[in-house]
């Protein structure tokens, strides 16, 4: 049986959920107190529980899965997946539908994006503006212009040797297909070997927090199949949370010396463009500023990656952004107000936002107004 | 004492009224948040409240005090003592709804704050402005000012700093009866009357509810460093800091690490000292940018009879240095998945008998003592890991638990130097009967029919 919360606390100041409302039951602490007697791993046994899931599901269910608070943790647990594995044994028509909506309709994302975009804002109930807003940014919303010209400083050594797949994702490989087809020209003109990336589905992560396990499995197994048939070769991903999710199949899906070849082969695009070299253009800004995605954790190279190419750039004071799990769908009214929170975490001058993460790039876009817009940098770089 | 046993439909009209949807909860789910905190202890509750203002806490407390509802007055629940467990059914008040940061001072070295901020917020921000706010609990990203100035919390820096009651100029409470009490001042030295200030410090929210807090701000250190310090023994590891007191330096941090926790590191992960150091010290000094060198070398002096030594001169080496005795807490569970933590105080001098003490009465009931903490201030973290689900493991450790208390009274010590009696600790063992009954006294004085936190503190 593994230990719970011992309610010390450490999580209310890295809890996105917590900085909205500063209240002690919305924070992973409290959560945990509501969650962990439903859940058998922690010794839990729904029959016998005091508050059974139904009496505290619209609190405990208020979880972006940015898994700050599992870094704060000193057991290291992690809410997003207690409640991962609470949804998982209580099923629920929303967690059927964003199953439907990730694994199916993907295809459809454009057309509905080009549909909302239709629809005056004026008509939109307020209860379901984000979800408007959200729906208009599927659909592309054209080139943005680079910001800079980069290359291979000649003098760089990059190992050049192991083919690459490029994990794309699934806003990419539906909505954004320009990042994909950026980073594989980037790739290309590094030197990589690039494989052909057709056979990778969703890396089943927004699946995990729906607690749609099964699903999850299948996309992880088809994943890590294509990875083994095609040679086991690195993987290069541009999104944050793909790579989170991809890192977390070690211990799980893979174990062993496989789990450990599978994380070696893991790598963020930005990691493979070393030692680039920037010709700046007209088109970049001022000022702008860096959105740190949640899921690189501690070892978010991008920004690395960008402050080299694009010195001066100012990280935002927000936490999450309110995309993960799938908050947008059970509370989008908090998923908004969190996204509003991460930008007015930028000075005022700053109306361009970098970031690293497919996820985080739609959802501020969706709640940003003016002419303030949040890129992927793959979006202001090419060759 | 009679208290009500529930709360009326008059009694929840009058708290939707003063307190709206918003500030007010009955809600099971919500209820079952606030009626525990960090002991795992639990009570019961009728009701959260969440006063925006002092005005709602005075209305909220004149009406609690002729109702005889209980009050349990609650920051962010961190508590290790049951200071926030609801003894006896009542109304919890969260302070998170009073969170600002009212005033801070470059120039008088004062802040003016609600009692809800953080105690990490505040800080940076102190130290956005060049200034320091001393008091650092280990907790403080947990922690809440109100609950560090109602447990008087203590921390690292105490030895060179004091405690937090050496920080707390003044402060505002709200008596039961509603009556609003402005104690102290902004200004450094005041000697009129009374010190009621420091009647409210530490006094676990016995005497009333806390709306505002005047807090003392130093200068911050320009630099600062660190060394830590590998010995075959506590033994050599505490005597090598009496040294360094001797010789004159006050450090600003003096952390011993002994032989069972080293056990844990080396057990638990990378550690750079060589097999035969088996305790260790951790010295952090603070001053001018061009003088933290020679006070460090003035250190090391003093250190020439240790087996190994690492020094870090900047925020990054410093943390590594730190992060070998942050680590201690976490990896202790290797001895066991649940703890029962102690927080004793005793003279400096008498760290090393008593720390001996407990490990034998530790071993004594098959257990092991974690024992690290503050050297410098005598403040020592006597924890012990065991298996709940294992009832004989639970029954040896709470014994064990228990006569550490005992013990610590035998070297002139305290049972608790931070985190205070809360629901959990017999402070009756320490105090004496004439005194703790004079504080009985005092506390009735402000709260007449004993309606806040009954059962707690002392």
């Amino acid at each position: 049986m593994k230990r719970g919360c011992t309610q010390c606390g450490e999580c209310l100041n890295v809890c996105p959920v917590y900085r909205q409302f500063t209240r002690e039951e919305y924070s992973p602490k409290g959560k945990r107190l509501l969650m962990e007697p439903l859940a058998p791993e922690f010794g839990g046994d729904e029959r016998a529980a005091e508050l059974n899931w139904e009496s505290v599901r619209s609190l405990a269910r208020l979880c972006a899965g940015c898994d700050r608070c599992r870094k704060a943790c000193a057991r290291k647990l992690s809410t997003a997946d207690l409640l991962a594995d609470v949804r998982a044994t209580h099923p629920h028509w929303t967690q059927h539908f964003w199953q439907l909506w990730i694994a199916r309709m993907g295809p459809l994302w454009p057309s509905l994006g080009l549909m909302a975009t239709l629809v005056p804002d004026g008509l939109t109930p307020k209860p379901l503006k984000p979800l408007h807003d959200t729906a208009k940014i599927l659909a592309d919303r054209g080139e943005a212009r680079p910001w800079g010209r980069i290359r291979k400083n000649p003098e760089s050594r990059t190992d050049v040797s192991k083919p690459v797949l490029l994990f794309s994702g699934c806003t990419a490989n539906n909505v954004r297909k320009k990042w994909s087809s950026g980073a594989n020209d980037l790739l290309l003109a590094w030197g990589y070997e690039l494989s052909d990336p057709g056979g990778f589905v969703c890396c089943g992560g927004t699946m995990h927090h729906a607690g749609r396990y099964g699903a999850q499995r299948a996309m992880e197994g088809q994943n890590v199949e294509y990875w083994r048939k095609s040679g086991k070769p690195r993987i290069a991903v541009f999104c944050a949370s793909c790579f989170h999710s991809l890192h977390g199949y070690a211990g799980g899906v893979l174990t062993g010396n496989e789990a450990g070849e599978w994380l070696a082969a893991l790598t963020p695009v930005s990691v493979l463009l070393a030692g680039a070299e920037v010709e700046h253009t007209e088109a970049k800004p001022a000022a702008y500023g860096y959105h740190q995605p949640c899921h690189w954790g501690d070892n978010d190279n991008d920004i690395k990656f960008l402050q080299r190419l694009f010195p001066g750039l100012h990280k935002g004071t927000g936490l999450c952004c309110g995309m993960g799990g799938i908050l947008q769908m059970s509370n989008p009214g908090l998923s908004r107000r969190m996204a509003e929170s991460t930008l007015d975490g930028f000075p005022g001058a700053i109306s361009r936002i970098v970031t690293g993460c497919s996820g985080c790039v739609m959802q501020l876009n969706a709640a940003a107004g003016g002419d303030m817009r949040i890129e992927h940098w793959l979006d202001l770089v090419s060759l | 004492m009679m208290y009500a046993s529930a709360l009326t439909d008059s009694h929840r009209v009058f708290l939707e009224d003063l307190f709206g949807k918003d500030g007010l909860s009955f809600e099971p789910a919500v209820l079952r948040v606030y009626s525990s905190d960090a002991s795992n202890e639990r009570g019961k509750i009728f009701a959260v409240v969440r006063p925006a203002d002092t005005g709602q806490v005075q209305k909220f407390m004149r009406w609690a005090d002729a109702e005889r509802v209980v009050v349990h007055p609650r920051g962010r629940g961190t508590s290790l003592a049951g200071g926030c467990v609801p003894t006896v059914p009542g109304i919890v008040v969260s302070t998170l709804g009073m969170d600002k940061l009212i005033d801070i001072s470059s120039t008088d070295f004062v802040a003016e704050v609600e009692p809800g901020l953080c105690t990490a917020t505040f800080q940076a921000e102190a130290e956005k402005r060049g200034l320091m706010f001393p008091p650092d609990p280990a907790s403080g990203k947990a922690t809440s000012l109100g609950g560090n100035v109602c447990t008087c919390a203590g921390g690292l820096r105490a030895v060179k700093y004091g405690v937090t009651r050496d920080y707390v100029l003044g402060c505002e409470i709200v008596l039961p009866g509603g009556q609003l009490m402005k104690f102290g001042g902004r200004t450094q030295k005041d000697v009129v009357g009374l010190d009621l200030t420091r009647f409210v410090v530490g006094s676990e929210g016995t005497l009333g509810i806390v709306t505002r807090l005047i807090l003392k701000l130093i200068p911050k250190p320009e630099a600062s460093a660190s060394v830590l310090v590998g010995y075959r023994s506590l033994d050599d590891a505490l005597s090598s800091m009496t040294k360094v007191f001797a010789a004159g330096i006050l450090p600003a941090a003096a952390e011993f690490i002994g032989e069972t926790c080293m056990d844990i590191l080396t057990r638990t992960g990378e550690c750079p000292w060589p097999g035969e150091v088996k305790a260790m010290m951790l010295f952090q000094i603070d001053g001018g940018r061009e003088t933290i060198g020679l006070e460090n070398a003035r250190l090391s002096r003093q250190l020439d009879d240790a087996l190994w030594k690492m020094e870090g001169v900047d925020k990054e080496e410093e943390d590594r240095l730190w992060s070998f005795r942050r680590r201690i807490s976490a990896a202790s569970y290797v001895l066991g998945p649940d703890r029962m933590g102690g927080d004793m105080a005793v003279p400096r001098g008498k760290i090393l008998p008593a720390v001996r003490r407990f490990e034998e009465i530790a071993a004594a009931n098959g257990k092991r003592l974690v024992a690290f903490g503050h050297a410098g201030d005598g403040n020592i973290h006597a924890n012990l890991h065991y298996d709940a689900s294992d009832p004989d493991d639970a029954a040896r450790t709470a014994k064990t638990h228990h006569k550490l208390d005992k013990a610590v009274l035998e070297f002139g010590g305290s049972i608790s130097g931070e985190h205070g009696g809360g629901s959990l600790k017999d402070v009756g063992r320490q105090l004496g009967a004439g005194e703790h009954e004079l504080m009985l006294r005092i506390r009735k004085l402000f709260d007449p029919n004993l309606i806040l936190n009954p059962k707690k503190g002392y």
